[in-house]
């Protein structure tokens, strides 16, 4: 072979050797962070992994009872824009005419069709949260079950209350559709304290399945720093920093949601709007903490993960992986 | 310019893009999400989903307009 040949050869075999390098670098992501400090890594995979397949699962449904309350909530705000109008209208009827006669025929006709567009739009609202309460992974089967059996009582109480309704006639009296707008109404604040005691008590089991995660999140954090440290990385400062920063918010998090617990057990003890409203209030402190610590962790991965990279690129996972061989 | 010149300055060449694209990894893994940041964006998103829920049962319902109504 000639010269020029061989070393063409040569050539294309440096780039292509050279052109797999990054592939081999990016494959394996389990290979990315050292498996002695991260015990539950794989763990927690499947877990996420279960857990967004079901995530995905049941946003569809979710997904398609949103769509529905969106549409009822639509309807309900164009016929309130008509009954406006109306009533506007009719406060410019200062004689008894033909017109104006005609006008509050159609106006109780309106309202009609406003209660019910009214119900349609709570009845949805119950819908979404039946299935949030259906697919809750944090809440007891008792205490769905409890959930459930009594938001179908308010749906069965509620679909009478529509049935009634619709069978109002068109020119039923003013007294009876006053009637009509009072029952709903109440019906609606009943409907509404029972839905914020469910919500709240979805959001505690919630909160204390993400506030319980954090410590083991923490000494994950510590594992990774001592692993990388043996490892001779140096400049661990701002690494350390936010895991200091990281631990302090999460004595936060969990001092706030010992507030939110006792607030949320008053409000079980003796349910009221106002112990459900204190119990929302002390959750939105928590919710806050919880995106501080999660913003937190972001900051300390991203870090990790630059200083872990430089183990890489001076070929110190083969150390890694003899320490572990030792182990 | 002589052959090997030429080789030399495509072997420079690879090099750059090579230094690139493991530059582009190390950031992408930089900024790929861990395990336990998923789990916590996962209920967050659910506790978002939850709050909003708590929102339109205040907002969204009102009877003023109906009561304030002239039927007779």
């Amino acid at each position: 072979m000639k010269y020029t040949n061989k070393l063409m050869a040569i050539l294309m075999l440096t780039i292509f050797l050279i052109s797999l390098a990054p592939l081999a670098l990016a494959e394996d992501s389990e290979d990315q962070l050292p498996t002695k400090p991260l015990p539950k890594t794989k763990e927690l995979k499947k877990v996420v992994e279960n857990t967004k397949e079901k995530l995905i699962k049941t946003r569809e449904q979710y997904q398609q009872l949103k769509e529905r309350h969106e549409q009822a909530k639509e309807k309900f705000a164009e016929q309130k824009e008509r009954i406006i109008q109306f009533g506007e209208k009719i406060k410019d009827c200062k004689e008894d005419t033909e017109q104006c006669k005609g006008l509050k025929s159609e106006l109780k006709v309106g309202v009609k069709t406003h209660l019910l567009r009214t119900a349609d739009v709570i009845l949805k609202s119950l819908e979404k949260l039946e299935d949030r309460i259906e697919n809750s992974e944090n809440l007891s089967e008792e205490e769905k079950q409890e959930a459930l059996s009594k938001l179908a009582e308010d749906k069965a109480e509620l679909e009478a209350k529509i049935a009634e309704v619709e069978a109002l006639s068109e020119d039923a009296s003013a007294e009876e559709l006053r009637e009509a707008i009072k029952e709903l109404k109440d019906l609606w604040q009943n409907l509404k304290q029972s839905q914020q005691f469910y919500i709240t008590q979805l959001t505690n089991h919630k909160m204390e399945n993400l506030v319980g995660k954090h410590r083991d999140i923490l000494v994950a954090m510590d594992n990774r720093i001592a692993t990388i440290e043996e490892q001779g990385v140096e400049n661990l400062e701002e690494l350390k920093a936010i895991r200091e920063e990281f631990s302090e918010s999460v004595n936060k998090l969990e001092e706030d949601f010992a507030d939110s617990e006792e607030a949320w057990k008053n409000a079980k003890d003796s349910p009221s709007r106002e112990s459900v409203e204190a119990a929302h209030q002390a959750q939105k402190l928590v919710r806050e903490d919880l995106k501080e610590t999660k913003d937190l962790l972001r900051e300390f991965v991203q870090e990790f993960n630059v200083k872990y990279q430089e183990i890489k690129s001076d070929e110190i996972p083969a150390e890694v992986n003899e320490d572990e061989e030792n182990n | 310019m002589k052959r090997t010149t030429k080789v030399a300055l495509l072997l420079i060449v690879v090099g750059l893009v090579f230094l690139a694209s493991c530059k582009q990894l190390v950031e992408e893994k930089a900024a790929e999400e861990s395990p336990e940041e998923a789990e916590l964006s996962a209920g967050l998103e659910e506790l978002d989903e939850l709050e909003v829920l708590m929102e339109e049962l205040n907002d969204e319902i009102d009877f003023e307009e109906l009561e304030n109504l002239d039927l007779e």
